[in-house]
């Protein structure tokens, strides 16, 4: 009889986390979906309202990016910046990582000590500022790309992976004649190739999504990234845009109420033009992710 | 005999080793490798410590970090400016209170979801809400705010339709005061929770088994087992969270304010992070006074950081160093 409560007492209990569970879950992806119905439905269907799929489905807005140059030319700038910076990163942690993986290396303590403590105490905004400023990095992709290029969780994650290596490639590679770069080259790095993808993909997520350093460093209309023409499109930072072309729909001014739409309706497509590449590679690479922060975590 | 030797051997071996310069010259392929990650620490760490120095003097362009005169009081004139020009105290109230139901909201809510994660015995259930939840981790910034702007939007947003429905005056929710806090927490929520997760899942998945095994014998119930199993199995690792979110009490996601920051809602928007981009960024460039903002900001960060770590080490034992 106690049996027989308790047992349906647990089943209560997990219909009733299963269905919050789910709940969460489906709050977690509607808004992207809602943002992909909205810039694939027609302007009359927007303004009757969608909640789930798309309707009346109309294509134009994305032809439109497709032909826009500021569009296309964030996405090269985009690209250029994440795949420079992801590469430098993942060089520059690597070849940081390998010598503070030996347990016995010269000074190891100070200098683990003092890349660290950088994670506690930092120069900050207006100095990190001063020093791209003066190193004439400004108005420069390397201004994006190097003030963040080792990341010291990445470099711990890394140097715990390496630590854990068994040593007898090592040493084996050592006995051929191997030097200790090469080494690194043939025989670490490619039996880390989960590790390296893991903080790759940190390093290139946070590349792509960057906004603040862009809006600092950079001048140059033509050098802006996605994120920051996205931030323009939808804010509709319209002075800018005007100086930029004036053939520029956003600009108009936005007395008409289709043309009102019409922007609504590109704006949905911006963002989920922004946020497409991240939906496409997500599946093939969370796993990823979640290894990483568990290595991180275990320290 | 033999082994006497072996010994002494050994003992001189060590001793050589432990020759500073030995050991420097045994490692020097290594630590040639180290060169350019160390130069990176020493160029963008740690030149902008130095430069920190920006804060006590009269900063031009022309005379440079080095060569500009030191500021007037004894170098404290930014400090001094900053506390008797400027409002200081909505600044900091601001920065604290975000942060403040950032902690008191959104810091629960990763720990709540990895319990009931754990809760489920199906594994592949587990793994398609937990995908699903990591995913807003990922998404830039300008995107989720943007989402939200538009979501949020008086004429054309879904929430304003809905509202509408429900014959409830569109609401200014990224206009109105009042607004912005629980929207950059509940945005918060919305972007960290699934991830933050993923630490307490490890830390329980690391549970003995016994102990619930026994727990189970006992007779315990469902939320008996959460409460006296998988709750204190994690404190450890929600005691050094807890510590990390501790420190940034006066920092952080000040680039998701900027982008939240309207202005009708400076009253409650304007934080330290935003107030020194603006004067020491987009106006004249006040670059000592926005510099000495930024070191009274990280010098408190740091306080609360190891005064943080000594309380909770002294509470469940475990900190961060």
């Amino acid at each position: 009889m106690v049996a027989g409560t308790g047992v349906r007492r647990l089943q209560a209990f997990d219909v009733l986390n299963h269905l919050l569970l789910l709940l969460i879950g489906v709050a977690c992806f509607y808004p992207l979906v809602h943002v992909l119905s909205l810039s694939l439905s027609s302007e009359r269907a927007i303004v009757q309202g969608i909640t789930w799929f798309p309707r009346d489905i109309d294509l134009i807005s994305y032809k439109f990016m497709l032909t826009h140059n500021r569009i296309i030319g964030g996405y090269a700038n985009t690209i250029l910046y994440t795949a420079t910076g992801t590469f430098i990163s993942v060089a520059l942690t690597a070849m940081t990582a390998y010598p503070l993986s030996r347990r016995r290396l010269f000074a190891r303590v100070p200098i683990t000590f003092m890349m660290v403590f950088t994670m506690l105490f930092s120069g900050g905004l207006i100095p990190t500022y001063l020093l791209v400023r003066a190193l004439g990095l400004l108005d420069t992709m390397w201004a994006l790309v190097l003030p963040p290029a080792i990341a010291v969780w990445n470099l711990i994650i890394l140097r715990t992976f390496f630590q854990n290596l068994p040593e007898e490639m090592e040493e084996a590679a050592r006995i051929d004649g191997a030097g200790v770069l090469r080494t690194l080259r043939t025989v670490i790095m490619p039996l880390s190739k989960a590790a390296l993808a893991t903080i790759g993909l940190f390093y290139a997520i946070g590349l792509w999504n960057q906004y603040f350093a862009p809006l600092v460093y950079l001048r140059d209309i033509d050098k802006m990234p996605l994120q920051i023409i996205v931030r323009d499109m939808i804010w509709g930072d319209i002075m800018r845009q005007r100086a930029i072309s004036n053939r520029n729909p956003f600009a108009e001014e936005l007395t008409d109420f289709s043309v009102m739409l019409q922007l609504e309706k590109l704006k949905w497509t911006a963002l989920f033009v922004s946020i497409v590449p991240l939906l496409l590679v997500y599946p093939f690479i969370q796993r990823y992710f979640v290894r990483g922060v568990i290595i991180g975590a275990l320290k | 005999m033999a082994g006497i030797s072996v010994a002494s051997r050994a003992r001189a071996a060590r001793l050589r080793e432990s020759s500073l310069f030995r050991r420097f010259y045994r490692d020097r392929y290594y630590l040639a490798l180290l060169l350019p990650g160390i130069a990176y620490f020493v160029i963008f760490q740690y030149i902008p410590i130095y430069g920190l120095q920006v804060a006590f003097k009269d900063f031009s362009f022309r005379g440079g970090i080095l060569g500009s005169p030191w500021a007037d009081q004894f170098g404290m004139a930014n400090f001094i400016r900053f506390f008797s020009v400027y409002n200081v105290g909505r600044l900091i109230a601001n920065t604290f209170l975000l942060n403040l139901y950032s902690l008191i909201f959104a810091f629960p809510v990763p720990i709540v979801l990895a319990v009931m994660l754990h809760e489920s015995p199906s594994a592949p259930f587990r793994r398609s809400i937990q995908t699903v939840t990591y995913l807003p981790n990922f998404i830039s910034i300008v995107a989720i705010i943007g989402i939200m702007r538009m979501m949020l939007s008086p004429g054309s947003g879904s929430v304003n339709r809905l509202l509408g429905l429900a014959g409830i005056e569109p609401i200014y929710f990224m206009i109105e005061p009042g607004w912005f806090r629980p929207l950059y927490v509940i945005s918060g929520i919305w972007q960290t929770a699934g991830f933050g997760a993923i630490v307490y899942l490890a830390a329980l998945a690391s549970i003995n088994p016994e102990l619930y095994e026994a727990a189970i014998i006992d007779g315990t119930g469902r939320i008996q087992r959460i409460r006296h199993v998988s709750i204190p199995g994690i404190l450890p690792v929600v005691a050094i969270l807890f510590i990390f979110n501790m420190g940034n009490m006066l920092s952080s996601g000040f680039e998701k304010v900027l982008l939240m920051q309207h202005g009708t809602n400076l009253e409650v928007s304007d934080v330290i992070g935003t107030f020194i981009y603006r004067v020491g960024l987009t106006t004249v460039g006040n670059y000592d006074l926005a510099t000495a903002v930024g070191l009274f900001n990280t010098v408190i960060n740091f306080a609360l950081l190891v005064t943080a770590n000594a309380v909770v080490r002294r509470i469940a034992g475990t900190g961060l160093w």
